[in-house]
């Protein structure tokens, strides 16, 4: 990065609607990731339609401060009535949950904020000083390259995103299917559109994130239909929220070394915020004098996951940026709102188009920082928000799906498409299906398509041979075989922090 | 669904179903266009016969007797769970349809209240404060700010 770049990125960062957007993303981020049942993921899907006619710097820059915001948001609902807003924040509400029942609700909450704070802004660090070197590895990329990442994104995410490997690699599978629909770019034949019109120019990206996320959310918020919900306690809240130089002399370290995990965690192809916030809290467990606390109430147990998850974020964003491989499933949909502001990740990105995304990376710096500075004020304000209902939240989410999948092309058929695709993505999360790996099929199915035929008129002779020759292409295929033996290495994980948590209600016992 | 039949021998059934159906209509298609769609068919039928395959085994094990975990969002799909959900989407159908015909911002106030109404709201504030709420904000957001032209319908046109 240069003078001049740099210059342009003050000047992009000072404009009136980044600065919006910066405070937009961090408030409603905090507030959506606070909500219980809505997630990073649906936040962004959810804006993407809100970003499309707004500058590529302010536009993105408010989808990255949405996605680290809403998971420290997770964290509120957590630790006040053991309800994590986010799946990254479940082991938050291990020890946040037992200071609130002794009280120290506010402490835990002031306590998570500044881990998030720190997390954030490092892993935010680690992206701005990897991702550039980092990027140069897509130079090096042609055709047959560009096919298996295709494969070794949807495996990655396939693998991982679902209980069953195999469900997900069949979403997977989905999204390269509906990727084909509409006319074929090369021979101008339409694949599958059934004699519409509509369905020529394929299925739009938006709506069907729109639809997959956030429609089919509110349908499995409605069998609660009748229910009711858990509420804060009134004294939840009571106390000091910013944490006193003591409490903080004590956890710094720990921090420090969550944040790297996370941030390195992040960076792990398919290993989300719900994974770094477990391993970086079993190694504070690991490390601490005090083991025998955790569970019962531990500061430390609330710093550790914390700082960890949202170090998760500026990791995920490396392999993302650099390659197109989306770490998680908020990453997979982030990449729908790159590339509809017409961003492919590779090198490119910080180069010709160098100003928008050291721009956004800066961006993402001050949301961490910003993050804390509006969590720490408006700690009592989130947590009221937090107690809204379910009820209240569906129609206003269901109107903004609506307005959201008709804004992008002005087109009643995106709602249309919207509709159907909540219906299958209500039908395959209940039958264990994860919707990611669908829009991550969506994304990288042209890309698969054109890569694969490319390499075959390339090849000339036999395709497999010809794969086996370059050395890339070799690594691609090695990296892909082992993303598809990962989860056996997450079955590990779950086992072991298994283990700790029994342990923990032991101590609890004790 | 039959209690005695796992749903994920159902699930691969439709997969097997879709594919074979999706393949034959590739045959109208030219060689180049219809390889790839072709080749993604054959492999989706095969995790269809995986999931059939669990599918097989899970439903044994329901006829011995033995609970079955579901995780995360899954679940055994039946009448009573897939109520509401129905109903939401009927709900949400019937507000697409309107939106047309009567303009988005009439639809969305129309919809709201039905919503609200089907979810067991009863503070009046709750309707007052969330319909005009949201509508002010997809005004100020959409219309003013990104320039949306939101279907206008008879009374706007």
């Amino acid at each position: 990065m240069n003078a001049e770049i740099l210059g342009q990125v003050v000047q992009n960062l000072l404009s009136f609607q980044t600065i919006v957007a910066l405070f937009l993303g961090v408030f409603g981020g905090i507030i959506i990731g606070a909500l219980p049942g809505l997630s990073a993921t649906m936040a962004v899907a959810l804006l993407v339609p809100v970003t499309f006619g707004m500058e590529p710097v302010a536009g993105l820059t408010m989808l990255t401060a949405i996605y680290t915001s809403a998971l420290y948001g997770g964290s509120i609902s957590a630790i006040l009535i053991h309800t994590p807003g986010t799946p990254a924040s479940a082991a938050s509400a291990l020890d946040g949950y037992q200071m609130t029942l002794k009280g120290q609700g506010a402490k835990a909450i002031g306590m998570a904020t500044v881990s998030s704070m720190i997390g954030g802004t490092i892993s935010a660090l680690a992206l701005l000083f990897l991702a550039p070197p980092l990027s140069k590895i897509s130079l090096a990329f042609s055709a047959p390259e560009y096919f298996l990442i295709a494969v070794f994104g949807l495996t990655i995410i396939g693998s991982l995103a679902a209980k069953s490997m195999v469900k997900g690699l069949a979403a997977g599978v989905i999204g390269l299917l509906i990727g084909v629909i509409g006319v074929d770019i090369l021979t101008g034949y339409p694949r599958f559109t059934f004699g519409s019109m509509s369905l020529e120019s394929g299925i739009s990206l938006v709506p069907a994130m729109i639809g997959l996320f956030s429609l089919s959310q509110v349908m499995i918020q409605a069998e609660n239909r009748g229910k009711k919900s858990k509420k804060i306690s009134a004294d939840a809240m009571s106390g000091r929220v910013l944490p006193t130089k003591k409490e903080f002399k004590s956890v710094w370290v720990t921090i420090l070394r969550s944040s790297g995990i996370g941030t390195f965690v992040g960076m792990l192809p398919g290993a989300g915020g719900d994974i770094g916030s477990w391993v970086g809290y079993n190694e504070a467990k690991r490390f601490s004098k005090n083991k025998e606390k955790f569970g019962t109430g531990c500061i430390e147990g609330v710093a550790a996951p914390e700082s960890a998850n949202n170090a998760v974020t500026g990791g995920a964003l490396i392999p993302l940026l650099t390659l197109g491989i989306p770490g998680s499933s908020t990453t997979a949909v982030l990449l729908g709102g790159l590339m509809i502001q017409g961003l492919v990740p590779g090198h490119e990105l910080f180069t010709t188009h160098a100003n928008i995304t050291y721009s956004v990376i800066f961006g993402f710096i001050i949301a961490s920082l910003l993050l804390g500075v509006i969590g720490l004020l408006g700690a009592r304000f989130f947590i009221k928000i937090s107690g809204v209902s379910e009820k209240i939240l569906a129609p206003i989410i269901i109107g903004l799906c609506v307005v959201g999948s008709y804004a992008i092309n002005n087109n009643i058929f995106d709602v249309w498409v919207m509709v159907a695709f909540g219906l299958i993505g209500y039908l395959i999360r209940k039958t264990g299906f994860h919707p990611a790996p669908i829009i991550l099929g969506m994304i990288l199915g042209p890309i698969a398509e054109n890569g694969l035929r490319q390499s075959m008129l390339m090849a000339k002779t036999d395709l497999l041979t010809y794969y086996f020759t370059r050395p890339i292409s070799v690594v691609l295929i090695a990296l892909t075989v082992i993303s598809l033996f990962s989860p056996l290495v997450m079955k590990w994980w779950e086992k072991r922090n298994a283990g700790n948590m029994e342990e923990t209600e032991e101590t609890k016992v004790v | 669904m039959s209690k005695n039949i796992h749903q994920d021998l159902y699930v691969g059934l439709i997969i097997i179903g879709v594919s074979i159906f999706l393949f034959i209509k590739t045959f109208g298609l030219i060689e180049e266009a219809a390889k790839y769609p072709q080749a993604l068919l054959v492999i989706f039928a095969f995790f269809g016969i995986l999931i059939a395959a669990g599918g097989i085994k899970k439903t044994k094990k329901i006829r011995n007797g033995e609970e079955l975990n579901y995780d995360g969002d899954e679940a055994l799909l039946n009448v009573k769970l897939l109520k509401s959900p129905l109903i939401t989407l009927g709900i949400v159908i019937v507000y697409v349809l309107l939106l047309t015909y009567i303009g988005f911002f009439p639809a969305t106030i129309l919809f709201m209240a039905a919503y609200l109404g089907f979810m067991q709201v009863k503070s009046w504030k709750a309707y007052v404060f969330t319909i005009a709420g949201l509508n002010l904000f997809i005004y100020l957001v959409f219309v003013m700010q990104l320039n949306v032209q939101l279907p206008a319908g008879i009374f706007f046109e």
